[in-house]
């Protein structure tokens, strides 16, 4: 997926002519607002090992007795996500954003000691992420605008059948391009990102830090 | 009931609970409460009235003296007593020259010497209330025929009073046997390879102190029968049902694995049904195994008179159960198919 969005993002600054010097003068001014959504793939991690040990019996031998082991990754996912954003001037602008993926918590089981088949155990992760960012426009003018943009945000995922709420920091940091697709004050266009994405709460089989890769496409109006 | 009549509302209920085994006994995996069945209802044993008063024999063993002994069974004492998210508490209320016998009103811990049972190092027995299931009395003896030690690091060749005591004590409390751990088989009996908690019934080889430290099971099994806010707040729970073509798995042992810390709590399921609950969960997924309790004595956790099905294979739950803080995960169905 990284690949087909740095693809398009390709594709989106191949194909600008150099006549978008032209339109340069009408794109966002301080005060203008923009609005984008589209979908957004996160991609997935691994939350680590765990084993199920009994405390050994000293005369039997020596270190834990391993009843089975586990292994924890929270898959890739492909959810929406949907900004909406105010410049400052020309090429800096503020942006709050909501995301919503339902990612899978996935645990292997394997070497049970009594012999139990090896199965995965799974559920879904309702994930909400709301965000903050400082979006940098590298090019002030032209309907090729790349990007750089960092912010926080907050973690909010919900496990599958329970009452349980995870919730934590987020910071991210990445970069995109966005191509308008008219002359005027208003028009569409489509924008491009990646992106990491740092979460130190939400879902997670293990209390360490999250560090997941981002990608997104999305139609955006700038108003 | 009316407690100024207790010749007529109370009965004498002697549970002897063979606790900590050397040498012969059986493996599984969680924790039980002990219970007695009042008008068709299963009630909790446990005790109402606080601080739990005790006392303890005069008589120390070839190598512990009486002092070393009460030290040693305060100190286990104390271990159930500080139990974060459970409420209880007890009081040495000094020595006495009797013997840990049911009957005389005190709740008595000591040696005596039983030559006659060469297995069982040490056994509690209870006086109950049949109406309420409420402890009245309880008593505990550690066997003298076996070598003792209190040792900080434990002694070669002898068991540890901490250890046996702290085992005893939770039956005490209410606790039964838990079935986390595992034996093997060999000439003479069943030797325990591993065990993850406190109350499984077969004790460690002697020379070692393992057993002193309070697992996840045992810990959750205490604060199940005497909860405090924390516990009511905090951990949960997840209950359903194990069932094998159709029908409920008496006896079937499923055991809640955290993902995150590692800790393991048991129950049982308890009924034709094949109904489990297992309470004192931490917060988070959790892995569901299942297991028969097919290579040891069922009667250390079960009446004779049960019918355990322990024809069936170990297995795992597809699902991950994610327990809520003060609440609990019900329903959850699992499936068991015949060895």
């Amino acid at each position: 997926m990284v690949r087909c969005v740095c693809l398009v993002t390709a594709l989106l600054s191949t194909s600008v002519p150099a006549h978008a010097q032209s339109v340069g003068r009408e794109t966002p001014r301080k005060g203008s607002l923009e609005l984008s959504g589209g979908a957004l793939w996160t991609g997935g991690t691994d939350q680590g090992n765990a084993t199920a040990t009994l405390t050994r019996n000293p005369s039997t031998g020596s270190g834990a007795f391993e009843l089975f082991r586990s292994d924890a990754t929270v898959g890739s996912v492909v959810g929406l996500q949907a900004r909406f954003g105010v410049y400052l001037s020309s090429s800096l602008s503020l942006e709050a954003g909501a995301q919503l993926a339902r990612p899978e918590l996935r645990v292997r089981l394997t070497g049970d000691s009594e012999g139990a088949p090896d199965v995965t155990a799974t559920e879904s992760i309702t994930s909400y992420v709301f965000t903050g960012s400082v979006v940098y426009h590298v090019r002030r003018s032209g309907r090729f605008r790349p990007f750089l943009l960092a912010g926080a945000g907050h973690v909010r995922d919900l496990h599958e059948g329970s009452d349980l709420v995870e919730t934590g920091p987020e910071y991210h940091a990445g970069g995109g391009v966005k191509f308008w697709l008219g002359n005027g004050r208003r028009k569409f266009g489509l924008r491009s990102d990646v992106g990491i994405s740092a979460r130190d709460g939400g879902v997670g089989a293990d209390e360490e830090r999250r560090i997941v890769p981002t990608a997104a496409i999305s139609l955006a109006y700038l108003f | 009931m009316n407690r100024a009549t207790p010749t007529v509302s109370r009965a004498l209920v002697v549970l002897l609970i063979v606790a900590c085994i050397a040498g012969s006994g059986e493996p599984a995996s969680a924790y039980l409460k002990l219970g007695t069945r009042v008008g068709g209802r299963l009630v909790t044993l446990k005790w109402e009235r606080f601080p739990i008063r005790y006392f303890v024999t005069n008589r120390g063993s070839a190598t512990v003296s009486p002092q070393q002994f009460q030290t040693a069974v305060a100190t286990a004492f104390s271990k159930w007593d500080t139990v974060p998210t459970a409420e209880l508490s007890q009081e040495f209320a000094g020595f006495t020259s009797a013997s840990p016998s049911l009957g005389d009103g005190m709740t008595t811990i000591g040696f005596v010497d039983r030559p006659d049972q060469d297995r069982v190092l040490g056994a509690t027995n209870f006086l109950i209330d049949t109406v309420d299931g409420e402890i009245i009395e309880s008593d505990i003896f550690l066997n003298s025929t076996f070598p003792y030690s209190v040792a900080a690091s434990g002694e070669v060749g002898r068991f540890d009073v901490e250890s046996i005591a702290l085992h005893e004590i939770g039956h005490l409390l209410g606790l039964g046997h838990s079935a986390i751990g595992e034996t093997e088989l060999r000439a003479g009996g069943r030797r325990v390879l591993g065990a993850e908690a406190v109350m499984f019934p077969i004790a460690f080889s002697s020379g070692t102190i393992e057993g002193r430290t309070l697992k996840a099971d045992d810990i959750a099994g205490i604060s199940d029968i005497y909860p405090n806010a924390l516990f009511r707040s905090e951990r949960g729970s997840i209950s359903g049902t194990v069932m094998k073509g159709g029908t409920g798995v008496f006896g079937a042992h499923v055991v809640a694995f955290n993902t995150r810390t590692g800790k393991l709590v048991g129950g049982f399921a308890l009924n034709q049904s094949g109904a489990f609950v297992i309470a004192g969960l931490e917060a988070g997924p959790h892995v569901l195994r299942v297991e028969p309790l097919d290579d040891g004595d069922i009667e250390s956790f079960f009446d004779r008179t049960l019918n355990v099905d322990v024809n069936f294979q170990v297995k795992f739950h597809d699902r991950l159960i994610v327990v809520p803080r003060g609440g609990g995960v019900s329903n959850v169905a699992i499936t068991v198919v015949p060895k």
